[in-house]
């Protein structure tokens, strides 16, 4: 089964758009969303390491990879929002990137083993 | 491989090694079963166009999270130095005044006996007055007298509770013998004792000024040659004497050629008015 044919082009084309946007634009993040935006990025990281491996496991799915972007940011966020609303909002921030770390970990190192055969 | 525990194990290696997001599995699965009437679902230009839109959305937040740490960090450091800078102005600005307070202190000090040493009323004064701060504690004092060291008794080995510890009570009943007996200056473990000092328990700890002194209590007095025998054959010199034989608490006392007290820090001025420095018909004095 042949997975589906999106050439790299318009990912990279984004990722290289959104890196150039940040830099340029340099927004100013409110300062209440602030705490947050870390534990986003790891979510964000963890969904762009899981689509390239489903990629190369040839299962990707873009509908499937915006879902779990998306959902993944936002849940990391609200997560972190709720700890901070009980007061362990630093040990649930651990808990949060102890899980995607790992998970990132996971996938890279299927990622590597896909590229380098090892 | 064996556990008492599958649950917990299954659950940390679904964690460590089923990393991919398991959405991707049923879409595979789905595509696969439907692949006859929709070979590529989720394809076309909005599926391209969203997972473009969702890299440029990481990118984004990563760079501005990038950014925003590395701008943030030497603001941090600015701060920290310019609070450092602060402290260390305000601890100088602080030394500068407490130099200046004992100039100050000191000038006054010096001016009053200029003028009051020169009349006999003055002289009279300034006698009282050096009389009134010696028994305040306010001036530093050496002279012959005691040395008076009250120890704990040593911890019981069962562990039980020492009845010979050392009670507020009882370095209370000597400094009342000793003041009793014509002591002018008491300081107990180098804090001088003034006329409104407190000597309190709180817990283990025994107070003097609401500051904690420690066992071995030492008490200094500097006074008459009697206090030795007298405090000795005091009420409280016996039963501190007993309960040295009884429970194995230290009394030692010893004569001293010459004690050197330091001047308390004297009490606070609760109530003062103001004097009346000339009298009904205009003239100096009262």
């Amino acid at each position: 089964m042949k997975g589906i044919r999106t050439g790299p082009l318009i990912p990279i084309l984004g990722l290289g758009a959104g890196i150039a946007a940040g830099v340029l634009l340099d927004p100013t993040v409110p300062t209440s969303l602030q705490p947050y935006l870390p534990i986003a990025v790891v979510a964000a990281l963890d969904a762009g390491f899981g689509g390239i491996r489903a990629r190369l496991d040839g299962i990707f799915d873009a509908k499937v990879f915006v879902v779990s972007f998306v959902s993944n940011v936002i849940v990391a966020g609200l997560i972190v929002f709720l700890g901070d609303q009980l007061g362990v909002g630093a040990q649930l921030s651990t808990a949060v990137i102890v899980v995607l770390g790992i998970r990132i970990f996971g996938n890279v190192a299927a990622i590597r083993r896909h590229l380098f055969r090892a | 491989m064996t556990s008492s525990d599958p649950q917990s194990e299954s659950l940390l290696r679904r964690l460590l090694n089923d990393t991919l997001d398991p959405g991707y599995q049923d879409a595979a699965q789905q595509r696969s079963d439907r692949a006859a009437e929709q070979p590529r679902a989720g394809t076309g230009v909005p599926g391209r166009l969203l997972l473009g839109g969702s890299l440029l959305l990481i990118g984004c937040l990563t760079t501005i999270v990038v950014t925003q740490v590395r701008s943030s960090a030497p603001q941090r450091e600015d701060l920290r130095q310019a609070l450092i800078q602060d402290i260390a102005q305000e601890r100088a600005d602080g030394d500068l005044l407490q130099e200046r307070l004992a100039e100050v202190r000191e000038e006054a000090t010096r001016a009053r006996e200029e003028l009051l040493a020169a009349t006999t009323q003055g002289q009279t004064a300034l006698n009282e007055l050096n009389r009134a701060e010696s028994g305040a504690g306010l001036t530093a004092v050496r002279g012959p007298g005691l040395a008076v060291t009250l120890t704990d008794a040593p911890a019981p080995e069962d562990g039980g509770e020492n009845l010979g510890r050392i009670l507020d009570r009882d370095v209370q009943s000597v400094v009342n013998e000793l003041w009793g007996a014509g002591a002018e200056a008491v300081a107990i473990d180098g804090q001088r004792l003034g006329p409104t000092t407190s000597i309190r328990s709180a817990g283990e700890a025994i107070l003097v000024d609401f500051r904690p002194v420690t066992n071995p209590y030492l008490i200094e007095a500097i006074g008459p040659e009697g206090m030795f025998s007298q405090l000795l054959e005091s009420a409280a010199g016996r039963t501190l004497t007993s309960y040295a034989a009884a429970f194995g608490l230290g009394l030692d006392v010893v004569q001293v050629e010459t004690v050197e007290l330091l001047p308390g820090p004297g009490a606070v001025v609760e109530a003062a008015q103001p004097a009346r420095l000339f009298n009904d018909r205009g003239e100096r004095g009262p």
